[in-house]
């Protein structure tokens, strides 16, 4: 609040808190005026939180991590569960589609045999008391909003490889059963971009997680699984993808037009409507573009791109440190 | 028996979008200086589950900016859409599809029911030769065109892709969108002409 | 939330009066519905309904499930309906009111209770696999007679409908693409048609396809469910005005003609659409009752 504008000398003056609360918009376009540019919480336009990482924290999950990005915070853990294509009593009815014959010898279509089963399973919760917001009850539109972005990110990156989530019959190389993947993604402490941190979570728990060695077994019809913590396998997850979000604010022509402001915080979220979702891939290329509530142009979008390529940078090497290079 | 709708083919999808409003809103939902938006997906089969949520979320950023909300404060403005037929064959790009055509129906529904906008939307849908990416772009046309209103509003994009990618693509978008914008503004003089055909001597 | 706009005083005096000299606003005799349109999608099993300006939609669609385990013999099937606020803005999102139990439970008993689906033809492998056949009602306009209207679309779609064809094979169930192998229609045992009458004026007047305002306006009203052979399957009077026992059987002779040409329209507007579908995808070779060779 150090920037705030000196209030003028007449009666009516506010302390910040209060003109903030008053006249939410008046306040984000002042501090945005002034020189250099600065947000209420003291970053630039383009500067992102620093964002912090634990992994493995929870002890009965396969998988799970704990991300913080400013006063945001989330918890994802993973877990697996044995899905058995036997389903019923006896555990003898298969159903196929016609074209499957239990097996499958192309690498292809990862992401397709995953979305056709439903082998993974994102949830987000918001923890009680985490925003000013928060009502208890069933999930908000907005909690389900996101669930789904996450859901689509997570399939549409094709990051876990199907192979790894395969239960076969050691004999005849035939698939019996899966590995469903239950992530659940838990928001401590929300004060904006949620969707940065919870995906972050997602990516890092996924790549702690480590299930058992299983196998079908003939003679008991049934998934067997090695209980030697010593041969819990990792999943191989593939590559890095990370999200960056931007809410954008029109200051007027005269008064320097559009801001994009970097990982926005609560307070931005409510006041600018337009945003900006990017998220980066290897090699400087785009996996995913979302762009809504604002009249703009091309060239908004495409600083987007550049501030995400950026941002992967600095997740990228949290990882690194965090998980190890084999992650 | 709502106040606007419009219903909208396009290959193998078929739309179908109500108006009503302004009309009571819920104490709850009131906003003071602002009419409240409620947009309702309702699957052609099965019950409304986080997939249309998530359509739901992406229509709003995509329409929003678009209606003016301010004309009628502390009101509720409802966009109900019904999924009448959509493709489910390639399930890749399905909510892109009809993402473009959700919105282009929603518009047309807006403009039959009379409410105040800054402009239409026309959307669009891009996919690269090669299947890597799909986009949607979303441009604001307006009757006169070339005023300022006119610019990016929306884009979905989905895929792998690089920046000089995007920005051919957002190209396509544009002159596609252009394309669709004439599309509506037909269909739209169409009507007028048929409903004020008492008038016209 | 806003309710329905009730008929002013002047409308109801004369639409009342009207109704006394056996006169409807619309010009129509009070024993005769408003045009029937029924029109099919690209998609099997998806039924358009449009009564006047009542319109409403029918999907069907199939899904491999368990059966129960007190029935595992029998194949699922289940009817959704919700009102939402396109038909009307007094129905809001996600909330039942009473008139949609009414509605849900009536269309309910018509079709599913008298067993117009043969549950039986839908189990694959007994207490294994069965079909799960579900039918989403969708009210796009309310204008009246919703009962009649979605039974009628129901019934259409289920006898548009095919399903996938699927083989059993020891242990393994194949479900066959539509284009592989020519789909199955459903087996439906009867085709139940629902009429509602309504009752002005102490019962005096007695009118069938009531629309919106009609229906706002009436003392009472019954609804009567045959199939085309005159095997009655329900009747549904839900309270309001007593009637006289001799009204029923009068309504009841004038609901068996009016099922009779419901069910001859719905039958010809669903040769109609098999003959387009014919000529557009050359399914004549195609056709389940030919010879195999």
């Amino acid at each position: 609040m150090a920037t705030a504008p000196p209030p003028p000398s007449n009666p009516l003056s506010f302390p910040p808190a209060t003109f903030q609360k008053l006249a939410p918009k008046t306040f984000l376009e002042r501090h945005l005026q002034s020189t250099p540019a600065t947000r209420p919480s003291g970053r630039g336009p383009d500067t992102f939180r620093i964002p912090s990482l634990h992994t493995n924290s929870l002890s009965h999950a396969h998988g799970s991590a704990v991300v913080r990005t400013g006063d945001t915070a989330v918890v994802c853990g993973v877990r697996g569960e044995v899905l058995s294509l036997a389903v019923g009593t006896g555990g003898r009815i298969v159903v196929l589609r016609s074209g499957e014959d239990g097996r499958r010898e192309n690498e292809e279509g990862e992401g397709d045999e995953i979305r056709e089963r439903a082998l993974v399973v994102t949830n987000l919760e918001m923890g009680t008391g985490c925003t000013r917001d928060y009502h208890p009850g069933p999930p908000t539109d907005f909690a389900q909003a996101v669930t789904a972005r996450l859901h689509r990110l997570l399939l549409a990156n094709k990051l876990i490889p199907s192979k790894s989530l395969r239960i076969l019959d050691p004999n005849t190389e035939e698939i019996k059963a899966y590995w469903v993947l239950y992530i659940d993604v838990i928001v401590i402490s929300l004060d904006g971009n949620v969707l940065d941190a919870a995906w972050a979570s997602i990516l890092a728990a996924l790549r702690s997680t480590k299930l058992p060695q299983a196998y079908w077994d003939q003679d008991t019809e049934g998934v067997v699984c090695y209980p030697e913590v010593s041969r819990y396998k990792p999943l191989g997850i593939k590559g890095l993808a990370f999200t960056a979000s931007f809410a954008v604010i029109d200051l007027g022509a005269e008064k320097g037009g559009k801001v994009i402001l970097s990982d926005p915080d609560e307070f931005e979220e409510g006041v600018c409507e337009e945003r900006v979702m990017v998220c980066a891939l290897e090699g400087e290329r785009v996996g995913w573009i979302e762009k809504g509530g604002g009249v703009g142009q091309v060239a908004e979008v495409v600083e987007c791109v550049h501030r995400a390529t950026e941002r992967f940078k600095v997740w990228e090497q949290l990882f690194a440190k965090v998980l190890g290079s084999s992650g | 028996m709502a106040d606007g709708s419009a219903q909208y083919t396009d290959g193998p999808t078929t739309l179908l979008a109500s108006i009503n409003g302004p009309i009571e809103v819920k104490p709850r939902d009131e906003i003071p200086l602002e009419a409240y938006l409620e947009i309702t997906i309702r699957p052609s089969a099965g019950v409304t589950s986080v997939r249309e949520k998530h359509l739901e979320a992406l229509l709003r950023s995509a329409i929003s900016p678009l209606i003016i909300r301010t004309v009628h404060p502390r009101t509720l403005l409802q966009i109900t859409l019904q999924i009448i037929q959509h493709e489910q064959v390639s399930v890749a790009h399905t909510l892109h599809t009809l993402l473009a055509s959700a919105v282009v129906v929603v518009v047309l529904a807006l403009v039959d029911a009379g409410v105040p906008m800054k402009g239409m939307l026309a959307a669009a849908f891009v996919e690269e030769a090669n299947r890597s990416a799909a986009h949607v772009f979303g441009y604001a046309v307006t009757g006169g065109g070339g005023g300022p209103g006119e610019g990016l509003v929306f884009v979905e994009s989905d895929g792998a892709f690089d920046e000089k990618e995007f920005v051919e693509a957002s190209e396509i978008g544009r002159k596609k969108c252009l394309e669709v914008g004439e599309l509506m503004k037909d269909w739209i003089r169409g009507k007028v002409g048929r409903d004020m055909k008492y008038r016209l001597k | 939330m806003p309710r329905e706009l009730d008929p002013t005083i002047n409308e109801k005096s004369f639409i009342l009066d009207a109704l006394n000299q056996k006169l409807r606003i619309d010009g129509r005799d009070l024993n005769s519905f408003r045009e029937l349109e029924l029109n099919f999608g690209d998609d099997y099993g998806l039924a358009d309904v449009r009564l006047g300006k009542t319109r409403v939609l029918a999907r069907v669609s199939a899904e491999v499930v368990k059966p129960f385990t007190d029935r595992p013999f029998e194949g699922i099937f289940t009817i959704t309906t919700e009102l939402g606020p396109m038909a009307s803005p007094a129905f809001e999102p996600g909330r039942q009111t009473e008139q949609e139990v009414l509605l849900s439970r009536l269309i309910e008993k018509a079709i599913r209770r008298s067993n117009a689906l043969d549950t039986e033809s839908l189990c694959i492998v007994a207490g294994q696999k069965c079909w799960q056949i579900r039918a989403d009602v969708h009210f796009l306009s309310h204008d009246g007679a919703l009962v009649d209207a979605s039974c009628i679309a129901v019934v259409a779609a289920l006898q548009h409908f095919r399903r996938p064809d699927v083989s059993v094979e020891g242990e393994k169930v194949t479900i066959h693409t539509m284009t592989e192998r020519v789909p199955v229609p459903l087996s439906i045992l009867h085709v139940p048609i629902c009429v509602t009458f309504s009752f002005y004026l102490d019962g005096e007047v007695c009118l069938v396809d009531a629309t919106l305002q009609e229906e706002q306006l009436r003392q009472g009203d019954m609804t009567i469910t045959l199939n085309k052979f005159g095997e009655l399957c329900q009747i549904a009077k839900a309270g309001g005005l007593a009637i006289n026992a001799l009204n029923l059987l009068r309504c009841a002779k004038v609901a068996l003609v009016k099922v009779g040409e419901i069910t001859a329209t719905v039958q010809r507007r669903l040769e109609e659409d098999a003959a387009v579908r014919v000529r557009r995808d050359n399914l004549l070779e195609s056709k389940a009752d030919n010879e195999r060779a």
